[in-house]
């Protein structure tokens, strides 16, 4: 058996004190470098979980940020805002646009009614 | 770029230890359950309570400051709103961590594919807790700063994995589902990101040759 068949287990062993099936632990028990990779990740896991105790804090303002944000309850993504903006645009130059064309209808309708007949 | 911003006061410092641990919890599940009923101010006291870790997660997973903020926020948003969803066979922060890998895992993707990753110097995540053997603890605290050079130095795919089972201890299970992958996918990656680690914290190891005695 070869170093490289039995990594794949070393790396899954570093996760609990299970002992490795039989045939992958005959290998070990002689090979000094599958040994020393062993106890490498299981070195490099322990310090991982270690990790998990340390944090990093952002600031007090990360509080206020996200409630801001919760009481917002209109807020909608950047790109549905952009969206909506654009939707806003079209139906504000329709309804002018239809305005327009009223008053202008208006207008003539207006003007022919005062044309003194001839 | 990893960008760093100092004036917002960030430092760094531990958790509590395990016993208070699980009274936190209690407190946690007592504010959950007021914050679904509708309280403000209880789920105010959940981001409080919470709001460390799950930018310190953020951080380690998107690997920028700004980015972990966004991230953190989006999921408190969605927290907020899948409150009533939550039925509390969790703990309130295991179910943080999966919402907060699942804003970060979607983020990533999003994020330009031009920007330079780069995470957690040694500055930003460094354990504070004093060892009584100070050989020991330069030992750790030199081990600690490869490995979260290393970790920086992962493709987003493999760190995400290996941050939330080797930091986190999520199950294969639940990092598939968060990641969008395959168990499978989730595992193979896991150990691509851990044979990284090793290679480049213990550089020595893959130089030398196989050696039977």
């Amino acid at each position: 058996m070869r170093c490289e068949d039995v990594s794949l287990l070393l790396s899954e062993s570093a996760e609990s004190d299970s002992s490795l099936p039989r045939s992958i632990a005959r290998h070990t028990d002689h090979c000094l470098r599958c040994q020393a990779e062993q106890a490498q990740y299981r070195k490099i896991r322990r310090t991982m979980l270690s990790m998990r105790g340390s944090h990093v804090d952002p600031g007090v303002t990360m509080v206020g940020e996200v409630m801001m944000l919760v009481r917002d309850t209109d807020v909608v993504p950047v790109d549905q805002q952009s969206g909506d903006r654009r939707r806003v645009a079209y139906v504000a130059a329709a309804a002018t646009a239809a305005t327009a064309a009223t008053a202008a209808g208006a207008l003539v309708l207006a003007a022919r009614v005062k044309r003194p007949a001839s | 770029m990893r960008r760093s911003d100092h004036s917002r006061g960030r430092n760094v410092t531990s958790e509590p230890d395990s016993e208070s641990q699980s009274s936190v919890e209690d407190e946690l599940s007592e504010l959950v359950a007021q914050a679904r009923a509708g309280s403000e101010s209880a789920f105010k006291q959940l981001v409080e309570a919470t709001y460390r870790d799950m930018y310190t997660l953020a951080i380690r997973l998107t690997g920028d400051e700004e980015d972990a903020r966004d991230v953190t926020q989006e999921a408190y948003l969605k927290a907020h709103r899948g409150l009533s969803g939550f039925r509390g066979d969790a703990r309130f922060s295991t179910w943080m961590y999966r919402i907060t890998a699942n804003c970060a895992a979607t983020y990533v993707q999003r994020r330009s594919k031009h920007r330079h990753d780069q995470l957690l110097d040694d500055a930003t995540v460094v354990e504070t807790r004093l060892d009584a053997d100070p050989e020991h603890y330069s030992d750790v605290v030199d081990l600690r700063t490869r490995l979260n050079a290393a970790i920086g130095e992962l493709p987003p795919k493999l760190r995400s994995v290996v941050v939330l089972r080797d930091i986190y201890e999520m199950p294969h299970e639940d990092i598939a589902e968060e990641l969008g992958i395959s168990v499978t996918a989730a595992k193979v990656r896991l150990h691509r990101a851990r044979h990284r680690l090793r290679a480049e914290v213990f550089p020595r190891l893959e130089e030398v040759d196989s050696h039977a005695v």
